[in-house]
């Protein structure tokens, strides 16, 4: 497939015979060591001249040269330069070009290219990152993986879509931050990707700078992640392949529940700090026998060591006419909360043909299911919790018992109220089931060469039902019941048509021109009802509850919008690069006169090895030198914004009641992006691969939810005002350490550092702070955390203290101290919302038949208010409540530098800068060994051709100051969110 | 042949492109408008409207609305383990700033309801009335409408500025916001200038609803209801003559009658078919959405487990409260000679520690009674009294069998109006005719028969208004301070901890010129209108 591919770009190979006296005849043939097939195109040069030829139809060439020339460089798009000695009748064998930050990329509309060729800053991750995933995204594997793509999961709840990716920082403050997501072409979405099985992804690309995504136009300004799905080959022999993974998946970090204190502990604790006498405490919790009770609620309402699998199938291969691939997968996983669960099936259904030589047309297809339930007593990803039978377990008292005298557990653990979490999962089942169809079909048209007309339809589109029962018989209830049935149904369908024309002037003027359309048509459809007070766990459908319990509720969105674009790629000689695009967009969601916008883009690459001056520099395998410019827009706001509306509030005595809704903003328009990129990469010592880029990133008409005062009516409105900048670098580099016959050893590594600055808001503002988000917006500045700052402990008497604000709050002021906790004690924290360094690095060897590799991933200057810890090192607040075993670290007047304050005065803590904490983190994000079977033990049958071993383990270390729960939460705040989970998988892959 | 086909599927492909380009989507679930032209355009568009004013002016009717006057003041002590919920406002103290998540949704709320009132006022003048009944409903609804904003602003005046006074008038109070524009950046009005639109407001409702006769319960304003707020009007701006005035005119309509005896009482307070609303806010558990917020006096909840039934009681309820009564309002329903009085139907409702009756099933609450989780769990230890008022209306509870604090809103009412009579009466010195409207009150109530004094006018509406939401508007109209919230003597001794104790609790004393009478403009309407000028006290929050 790739080749076919390249036999396009092959044409634009030069061919320059010059006849010089006294000449020799050189011939040979050029096979892929891939096939064994001619390949057709391939260049032949003589070393430091112009001459040279291209192979025929048979791989082969016939080449006149000096008498003089030594040495031959043959070369072919795709594989691996070769520099051999002249001899007569050379029989060449070109290898693959495994460089490792290469590949063939489909990105932008076009036909596929070559990544070295391509202008646009472009990153493909391969499928051997992305496959063997032990989690349900396939996007969770790229954390680590590209410079500049900061991705983050937050925590590890099963079936959670939770992974969540920005490109070269957070690209606005109002509208979405999110990368455009395409599959095969059709514009998606992560919770697509959250719905296919990772083996069937070829790779992911991510577009980075303008001239690789302005052709997106509107909604590229967050850059685009371009996902392509594996295809079979045609002409290739039929494989199958089997693949099964079975392991187990566990909370990472188990430990903080383990800090907490144990049952003797907390009540001499709370006898210390005076909270309770030795009687109170005896009175309210020892059993008859005058005993207590040391229970670990953790291993009572959460579940650990849970099973997890995947397996799938795959068939593909291909005739001369049709290529195919069917695929089957199925993945469970189980989290850690007690209930939470997530099962999906997926069927694949890839299909290329050419049944006539101008004519091609295909199919993707991935259809599927996927049942999970979660447990609503914790956060999520999208939510805090703060429930004591979930996110806030670890305050369970363990003075409480969870079993009765003969064992059995407690159906409610105190007098009062709460109930055993695993019964109030069982009487209070929520189900969601989630059908998902993500797929598309294009034709191609090839009326004479060199043009391609290409028209794609796709969709995605999902079927979503949510069933939440609630038990009468469960105790609580009272013997009255509640069921609550959601449905939604939406869709994103696409229409993409191109004409492409591919054409080369004298010889070096090699020119791609492409012209475009697409509409993309969005749909969401949702049903709520409920009833309630249905009696018998047998019937609990919504009518077998009381009339008047009856609740329903519809919602509609749709958006529409519509491009047009064009590009033109113009190269020299392969050696210099041009392109600039052009995009005109119209979407339903703004302004009627603002609804249409254009963007632009021009770049150059400049291959500087080619350069007849670095042709004696062997250490420099390739240089290449970029740079673009261009505007994107950011569309990704609600609905219908732009319009004065009228609504239905509740109704009086049944009848309809209408008000005043929300005012018009006629002026509402895309939010635009300039963006410009400068980068260089190469090989040198063919050994070492890099790529640096500079990038600047200025966001302008910022779509913003700009605050008015309630005496208006209306308290927010979505307006274009504010500018943001992000500028920054991306690094990445690649060494083959070692290489050798049977063994070899790659390191690589990506680094990102992004440096934003407001640039303005909104109404002339210097400084906006969200209310109780300690997230404040302050021009000159990045995205900080400004909340009042701890001062500590005061040795002398115990209590804490607060650092007085200075004249100016954007000046972090540690000087004069108060005792009297406000509010309005907050000033600038110096601690950044958003962090500003992300990377990661990576070592894969091999030895014979072994082959293992250990990605780590870490963010640096990563901020996080960590909630969860106001909840438990907080004992006076929460006079019930299980502490952290650091509380009785708490001042004394024999311990006066302590951590905590005198408890015993009665002290609470506050919200402020003692909960944000450094959440910086590295986790060993993928650590897998793998083991082939050698050919000799296959050799004496042909029904299996391979046979690999594996283990892969997931998140397997984490290295963090954060004292909370998980450092990895992509939020301002974490509060009773479940943390991230770590796997380990064994598994095995038979191919026959 | 074989290239025109070729050509002809790309023309194809070509038309296929041209598809959808319609981008002018209407949302589904709301109707887009053109804001310059009339939305009110004929009978059905005007009903609509004037049912959303009705729902608007239901939403403000209950919540904090109903409870944060009290729980500031020395009628509740917070229990150990509450939660902080509404913790700033009952200690008011340094907690209670310009940003407590109490007194800052009311600001937001009333200016919300108020944007609806101004628009609904702007756009019922462009209503072209044809027909009689089209011009009488525009006249009606645009009373309603004045109605609502007097009721609104009087709020507004009510918390966020001093208590009206001559030396009071100038001092600042809310902006008067009469016209929907959402750039604008208003300023605070001065007390005068709100209570003089308030009179405006009230004047016009007069007008619009002169036709509109007072109806017991009546789910539409009445004339009544104007004449209540006049009476409130001149209570607050010291005409004592008027507000006596329209008060009696209320009295003597003979429409509406005090609730007296067991049955009545129990009608008029849990079942909400009494003789006293002049006026109560329509709507079913469906519409009365978010809870009037009551159920922290109770936090009933349900346990057949630990409370199985027996042959007196069906049990299976308990008591879980974040605020309970303190002693000095138990004491205030107390006799002159300082004993319990049993036959106080408000003290035996609303105290009842023993059962109480509900859907003709009795449930026993004095045992059960759990504060601070288990910390009272040896309740036969102490003798305490919950607060049950606000149990809940049965119609409006989701669960058949467990109320939940909901009642129909009941913005006027009759036993308010005798309060305004007597205290105008005994504010103008005529302590006989005080008593005379006191005395119906209390023997309506069976409470024993107090003189025309200020000093009993004030007990009674302690009495009366009980957790409505009245202390500290009263407090303040009165120029009163208060000093502790003592303890219930059945818990006073209790070993475990059962009550939040402090000098910012049982301890807590505002006096009477104490900053916090006037609440905080909130922090946010500080942050984003430059205009406002926060109250003395809270002013760290700019």
């Amino acid at each position: 497939m790739k080749r076919t591919l390249m036999i396009l770009l092959a044409c634009m190979f030069f061919s320059i015979g010059m006849v010089v006296a006294q000449t020799k005849t050189v011939t040979g043939s050029v096979t892929s060591a891939e096939d064994g097939l001619p390949v057709v195109g391939a260049s032949v040069l003589v070393k430091g001249t112009t001459t040279g030829t291209v192979t025929d139809l048979d791989g082969k060439f016939i080449l006149e040269v000096s008498t003089k020339a030594k040495t031959l460089v043959i070369s072919y798009i795709g594989m691996n330069t070769q520099v051999l000695p002249i001899k007569s009748n050379m029989k060449i064998v070109l290898k693959p070009d495994t460089q490792m930050l290469d590949d063939v990329v489909v990105i932008g509309y076009g036909s596929g290219k070559k990544i070295g060729t391509v202008v646009g800053s472009v990153t493909t991750v391969k499928a051997e990152k992305i496959n063997k995933t032990p989690s349900i995204s396939a996007l969770d594997a790229l954390q680590g993986q590209v410079a500049g793509l900061a991705t983050l999961t937050s925590g590890g709840v099963a079936g959670d879509n939770n992974v969540s990716m920005k490109i070269h920082g957070t690209g606005s403050l109002g509208a979405g931050s999110a990368p455009l997501i395409i599959i095969d072409g059709i514009p998606s979405s992560s919770s697509a990707i959250m719905r296919m099985n990772p083996n069937d992804i070829k790779n992911i690309s991510v577009l980075k700078d303008a001239s690789a995504t302005s052709i997106y136009g509107s909604r590229a300004a967050n850059g685009v992640i371009y996902v392509t799905t594996k295809t079979g080959s045609f002409n290739s022999k039929a494989r199958v392949t089997v693949r099964s993974q079975y392991g187990w998946s566990t909370l990472a970090n188990k430990k903080f529940y383990k800090d907490m204190m144990n049952g003797q502990q907390l009540r001499d604790f709370w006898v210390d700090m005076g909270l309770y006498t030795q009687e109170q405490i005896k009175e309210t919790y020892a059993n008859k026998d005058g005993e207590y009770y040391d229970t670990k609620w953790y291993n009572v309402i959460q579940q650990f060591d849970n099973p997890q699998t995947q397996n799938d199938i795959t068939v593909e291969g291909g005739g001369q006419k049709v290529a195919y691939l069917l695929g089957v997968s199925q993945f469970h996983q189980r989290g850690s909360t007690v209930g939470n669960y997530f099962d999906r099936l997926t069927i694949r259904t890839n299909v290329d043909a050419r049944p006539l030589k101008w004519l091609s047309t295909g199919v993707t297809l991935n259809m599927s299911v996927d049942k999970s339930e979660y447990n609503s007593s914790w956060g999520d990803s999208g939510s805090t919790s703060n429930y004591t039978d979930g996110g806030l377990s670890f305050g369970l008292n363990p003075l409480f018992p969870a079993y009765d005298e003969n064992g059995k557990m407690l159906d409610k653990f105190d007098a009062t109220g709460w109930y055993n979490p695993y019964l109030v999962h069982k009487y209070n089942p929520a189900v969601n089931k989630n059908y998902y169809l993500l797929g598309s079909a294009y034709v191609r048209i090839k009326p004479f060469d060199g043009f391609t007309i290409t028209s794609r339809v796709g969709t995605d589109m999902y079927f979503y039902r949510y069933n939440r029962t609630a038990l009468p018989s469960f105790e609580p209830w009272n013997g009255k019941g509640w069921r609550n049935k959601q449905f939604s149904f939406g869709y994103s369908n696409t229409i993409t048509n191109t004409a492409e024309y591919k054409f080369t002037l004298g010889d070096v003027h090699h020119f791609t021109i492409l012209a475009g359309q697409e509409g993309v048509k969005s749909m969401s459809d949702y049903l709520y009802s409920s009833a309630g007070n249905q009696v018998d766990d047998r019937l609990m459908n919504l009518q077998n509850g009381e009339k008047d319990t009856y609740k329903m509720k519809e919602g509609r969105g749709d958006v529409r919008s519509v491009s047009f674009f064009g590009r033109l790629e113009y190269n020299l000689q392969d050696k210099y690069f041009f392109d600039a695009s052009l995009r005109r967009d119209g979407n339903s969601k703004f302004g009627v006169d603002n609804r249409y916008a254009n963007f632009w883009a021009v770049g150059g690459l400049w291959k500087i090895k080619k350069e007849s001056f670095m042709s004696d520099l062997d250490w420099i395998n390739s240089l290449d030198f970029k740079v673009s410019y261009g505007t994107q827009g950011n569309a990704a706001i609600g609905n219908y914004r732009a319009l004065a509306k009228m609504k239905e509030t509740t109704k009086y005595n049944g009848e309809t009641s209408w008000y005043f809704g929300s005012p018009a903003n006629p002026e509402l328009t895309w939010e635009n992006q300039k963006l410009l990129t400068i980068g260089t990469r190469g090989r040198l010592f063919d050994r070492v691969d890099f790529d640096i880029q500079y990038y600047h990133r200025a966001t302008t008409d910022m779509l913003m939810s700009v605050p008015y005062p309630s005496t208006s009516g209306f308290t927010s409105m979505k307006s274009n005002v504010g500018e943001l900048l992000n500028h920054g670098i991306d690094l990445e580099l690649a060494v083959n350490i070692l290489k050798g016959k049977d063994y070899f050893l790659n390191f690589r590594t990506t680094f990102n550092y992004n440096k934003s600055k407001v640039k303005s808001l909104f109404q002339g503002r210097h400084r906006w702070e969200i209310a109780k988000t300690g997230v404040t917006y302050v021009v000159g500045s990045p995205v900080m955390f400004y909340y009042p700052l701890y001062a500590g402990v005061d040795p002398e008497d115990g209590n804490q203290m607060w650092y007085l604000p200075g004249e100016d709050k954007d000046v972090k002021t540690t000087g004069e101290t108060t005792k009297h906790f406000d509010e309005s004690l907050i000033q600038n924290t110096g601690k950044k919302r958003y962090a500003p360094y992300s990377g990661g690095f990576s070592l894969t060897g091999g030895w014979r038949n072994f082959t293992l590799s250990a990605d780590f991933a870490y963010v640096l200057g990563k901020y996080l208010i960590n909630n969860d810890e106001f909840f438990y090192a907080n004992p006076n607040q929460f006079t019930d409540s299980n502490m952290n075993k650091n509380v009785r670290n708490y001042w004394k007047p024999d311990n006066r530098h302590a951590k905590y304050p005198d408890w015993s005065n009665g002290q609470t803590m506050h919200f402020d800068s003692h909960l944000l904490q450094n959440a910086s983190f590295m986790r060993l994000k993928n650590l897998s060994l793998a083991y082939q079977l050698p050919k000799q033990i296959l050799g004496y049958q042909k029904l299996v051709k391979s046979v690999v071993f594996s283990v892969t383990g997931r998140n397997l270390l984490t290295f963090t100051k954060f004292k909370g729960m998980d450092p990895e939460v992509a939020s301002n705040l974490t509060l009773g969110r479940p943390g991230n989970t770590k796997q380990l998988l064994f598994g095995a892959e038979i191919t026959f | 042949m074989k290239k025109i086909a070729k050509y002809m599927l790309a023309l194809m492909v070509g038309v296929v492109t041209l598809h959808s380009c319609d981008l002018d989507l209407q949302p589904r679930t709301s109707i887009a408008i053109d804001e310059s032209k009339p939305m009110i355009t004929s009978m059905s568009s005007l009903k609509y409207f004037r049912n959303g004013l009705y729902s608007t002016f239901r939403s403000i009717q209950n919540g904090p609305m109903c409870y944060a006057g009290d729980l500031m003041c020395d009628d509740f002590n917070a229990v150990e383990g509450f939660g902080n919920r509404n913790g700033d406002i009952h200690r008011t103290d340094n907690s209670f700033t310009a940003a407590n998540n109490v007194t800052s949704p009311m600001w937001s709320w009333h200016f919300s309801s108020i944007k609806d009132y101004n628009v609904f006022l702007s756009q019922i003048d462009k209503f072209e009335a044809k027909t009689d009944e089209e011009i009488q409903t525009a006249r009606i609804a645009k009373g309603e409408a004045h109605l609502f904003r007097a009721c609104a602003y009087l709020n507004m005046v009510r918390y966020f500025a001093p208590a009206y006074s001559l030396e009071n008038r100038d001092k600042l109070a809310v902006p008067l916001v009469l016209k929907y524009d959402q750039m604008a950046q208003p300023e605070r009005n001065t007390v005068g200038e709100i209570y003089d639109q308030i009179k405006k407001d009230i004047d016009a409702a007069a007008d619009g609803l002169a036709d509109v006769p007072g109806k017991l319960r009546s789910m539409f304003a009445t004339i009544d209801c104007v004449y209540q707020m006049y009476s409130r009007y001149y209570l607050d701006i010291g005409e004592y003559e008027k507000a006596a005035e329209y008060a009696e005119k209320i009295i003597n309509s003979g429409v509406y009658e005090l609730a007296s005896g067991w049955d009545a009482f129990y009608q008029e307070n849990t079942l909400d078919n009494g003789t006293e609303p002049l006026m109560q806010v329509a709507g079913d558990k469906q519409e009365y959405t978010g809870g009037a917020g009551m159920g922290m006096y109770t936090g009933l909840a349900y346990d057949s487990k630990n409370f199985p039934p027996n042959e007196f009681f069906s049990l299976g309820l308990y008591l879980n409260p974040d605020f309970v009564p303190s002693q000095s309002l138990i004491d205030s329903y107390n006799m002159s000679d300082g004993q319990l009085n049993n036959d106080d139907l408000r003290f035996m409702f609303w105290f009842n520690n023993s059962y109480f009756e509900y859907k003709g099933k009795i449930y026993a609450i004095r045992y059960p009674m759990y504060i601070n989780s288990i910390k009272c769990n040896h309740p036969d230890k102490f003798d305490f009294y919950p607060f049950m008022k606000h149990i809940g209306n049965p119609g409006l509870a989701n669960n058949a069998l467990q109320p939940n604090g909901k009642v129909y809103a009941k913005p006027f009412r009759l036993n308010e109006v005798y309060l305004d009579a007597a205290e105008a009466y005994a504010r103008l010195g005529k302590n006989d005719r005080a008593a005379e409207f006191l005395n119906s009150l209390q023997s309506a109530r069976g409470a024993e028969l107090s003189d025309g004094s200020m000093e009993s006018v004030k007990l009674e509406w302690r009495r009366e208004m009980v957790g409505d939401g009245y202390r500290m508007i009263c407090l303040k109209r009165w120029h009163d301070g208060f000093d502790g919230r003592p303890i219930q003597n059945g818990v006073k001794d209790i070993k475990a901890k059962v009550i939040m104790r402090g000098e910012n609790y049982d301890e807590k004393r505002l006096d009477a010129d104490a900053y916090q009478w006037v609440w905080p403009v909130p922090d946010y309407e500080m942050k984003v209108n430059e205009n406002l000028v926060q109250n003395p006290g809270y002013e760290n929050a700019k």
